[in-house]
């Protein structure tokens, strides 16, 4: 008796220490990101912590100078089509895995998840070459391609875990009461799956948001992505303006991320 | 035959229907099987033993791998599950989870495109059926598992399909709801007259509701015959042991209806498997047809068999009474009797006589014997 206490007392102290431990790497991680964040507010034209004095000259010269506004536009338009074509592409690909067995099925759901596997700076290079030979100047489906390469496995995987949880025998009954294939698709697996689509919808949303490697090597003059026009700023001066783009995507990601958990959990 | 009995055509005929995987693995072996308009058919057995298979066959989830399906006349080898007109609730009610009661049960009418009023009329005549009016707005997760199977009934119901398959319908409810909806379902098929296929491992409940019980074991039908006489004129060891308590005996057949104990003592055979002389034969006797008497009493039934034993143990348990007892061939056997004041105390060790009715013994086929019949 007396041994059990001890032993529990000595794994909640372990305990404590791991929680410990872990809330001091998540802190070292984080703090340098939210560090931006103050010093997105400082009047003076150099990117300095702790910030001298507070204005919102950084986010006028985001919003009325240059061609920030258009980066955006140009990410928020590849994001969307990105999120469509990997949602569209990577549910049929999960419902088409989960419900049947054929030979050479693990193959292809390796296959499927490659682009996460492979480094990205390999399937940007992969991608520069192809699109170099084929030519599609001009255009931004490039990234949109490259991305959706890239977050097709992360819509695979949060739809297979959706369709994993959805009672088989549902679909089974729906079909018995007469419902023809397409109807049980449309009114049984598609609203059941709801809350998993927008979910896989959002992560792949904001892995082509944020995407900087693919989008540097394929995107052509006059099509840089936000994180792209970033990158190429840092390189040329040290502008304050980044860490006020660089506070804005902060807050999008984690909305996002915010409102994922919310559908998430709603079931 | 009692299959002849009932008028009409099948409204379901199996003909050499058989399921065999891969790796020669054989979920069902070939199969005949009728089963009569309005008739209430319980496929029984342990599970594995082919009748969850054979359901699946019947609604076409599952292709066979030979044979053919006819339902109400038509073959449905081919169709598929939303072509065939059927009903199916599943243990897990399998409700769909983002509609409401009412919903689920327009379901089955939307998909067969009925005009909006004819719906409205048809679902909440059903609802009322199964007393569940009142629920209608409610999301399945709302209800109780009870409530949760009663929708999934009345989703059947509502489009009247020729054949309502039951894939162990109650076997998620607690005993006191179970028996209630046993009567449910019962009232309903009486009060509808629909054909049900209901799939049990649960031999009370089968042997509560069905007209016609076909028993199942290792992918193959053993005996297909009303509760009464599968309990009464079971064919095999399997089919005795499967339903209800039983006494089996391994005896020698020596001479017409006779048999005889290791002990020697010879046996009268009422009825059952046709024996050979000097070959070996298990006979049944149930617990409620034993009786057990004083040594040294002499006995009072016509034509008994009487073996000496030695009582094991007594036990009360409620309204019956069961009494162990080691008889002389060196098997113990279990003697039922119903619990009454007057009873004779019998105390372990005692030594006594067990008698039975030659009517009540019963020649069983071995059960290696099942591949041939």
């Amino acid at each position: 008796m007396k041994e059990t206490a001890a032993s529990a007392s000595h794994s909640t102290w372990i305990t404590h220490c791991a929680n410990a431990w872990a809330w001091f790497g998540y802190a070292f991680l984080v703090l340098p990101t939210l560090v931006i964040i103050p010093m997105s507010f400082n009047s003076t034209d150099e990117l300095a912590f702790p910030p001298d004095s507070f204005s919102l000259r950084q986010y006028e010269a985001f919003f009325l100078k240059g061609d920030w506004l258009s980066s955006t536009f140009l990410s928020f338009k590849i994001a969307i089509a990105t999120a469509v074509l990997a949602v569209v592409i990577g549910i049929t690909a999960a419902y088409g895995l989960a419900r049947s067995s054929f030979p050479g099925r693990g193959a292809i759901v390796l296959f499927l998840l490659s682009p996460m596997l492979v480094p990205v700076v390999v399937v940007a290079l992969g991608l520069y070459l192809y699109f170099a030979t084929l030519g599609f100047s001009g255009s931004a489906l490039p990234i949109i391609v490259g991305h959706t390469l890239v977050a097709i496995p992360f819509v695979i995987i949060t739809a297979s875990s959706a369709l994993r949880h959805m009672e088989r025998n549902i679909e089974s009954a729906a079909m018995i009461m007469g419902a023809s294939p397409f109807q049980v698709f449309r009114k049984v697996t598609l609203p059941l799956l709801r809350s998993g689509i927008i979910a896989s919808a959002l992560f792949a949303f904001l892995i082509s948001f944020d995407e900087v490697i693919i989008a540097y090597f394929v995107g052509r003059a006059g099509f840089s992505t936000l994180p792209v026009k970033m990158f190429s700023t840092i390189q040329w001066e040290i502008s304050p303006v980044i860490a006020a783009v660089a506070t804005l995507l902060t807050i999008l990601s984690t909305g996002i991320c915010i409102l994922v958990t919310i559908i998430m959990d709603r079931k | 035959m009692q299959r002849d009995a009932l008028i009409g055509e099948p409204m379901v005929r199996l003909t050499g229907v058989a399921k065999r995987y891969g790796g020669g693995v054989i979920a069902l072996d070939t199969l005949d099987l009728d089963v009569m308009k309005g008739e209430f058919v319980a496929l029984l057995g342990p599970s594995g033993s082919g009748k969850t298979t054979l359901l699946n066959i019947i609604a076409g989830m599952t292709p066979p791998s030979r044979g053919s399906i006819h339902i109400a006349g038509d073959d449905m080898t081919h169709l598929p599950p939303s072509k065939r007109n059927l009903g199916m609730v599943f243990q897990n009610y399998a409700l769909l989870p983002h509609m409401s009661v009412y919903e689920n049960v327009a379901f089955p009418l939307r998909v067969r495109k009925l005009a909006e009023k004819d719906i409205v009329k048809k679902v909440e005549a059903v609802l009322d059926l199964v007393q569940l009016g009142h629920a209608k707005k409610r999301l399945p997760r709302e209800l109780s598992g009870g409530q949760q199977q009663r929708v999934s009934l009345a989703r059947c119901i509502v489009y009247d399909p020729s054949l309502i398959l039951m894939d162990e319908p109650l076997g998620a409810l607690d005993k006191k709801l179970r028996e209630q909806m046993q009567s449910e379902i019962k009232r309903l098929h009486k009060t509808l007259g629909t054909t049900i296929l209901y799939v049990t491992h649960d031999q009370e409940e089968a042997l509560s509701m069905a007209d016609r019980i076909v028993l199942f074991h290792q992918g193959r039908i053993v005996q297909q015959a009303s509760p009464a006489d599968l309990y009464f004129k079971p064919r095999s060891v399997f089919a005795a042991n499967f339903l209800g308590a039983s006494n089996i005996l391994s005896t020698t057949a020596v001479g017409d209806g006779i048999a005889q104990l290791k002990s020697g003592e010879t046996i009268r055979i009422g009825s059952g498997a046709a024996v050979i002389n000097n070959e070996p034969v298990m006979i049944l006797v149930r617990p409620e047809c034993l009786r057990i008497e004083r040594y040294d009493e002499t006995s009072h039934l016509s034509a008994a068999n009487s073996v000496p034993g030695q009582i094991v143990s007594s036990t009360i348990l409620g309204n019956v009474t069961n009494h162990h007892v080691l008889i002389a061939d060196g098997h113990t056997v279990m003697a039922q009797e119903l619990t009454r004041r007057t009873a004779h105390d019998w105390v372990p060790g005692e030594q006594v006589k067990v008698t039975w009715a030659a009517a009540d013994t019963r020649a069983l086929e071995p059960d290696e014997m099942d591949v041939h019949s």
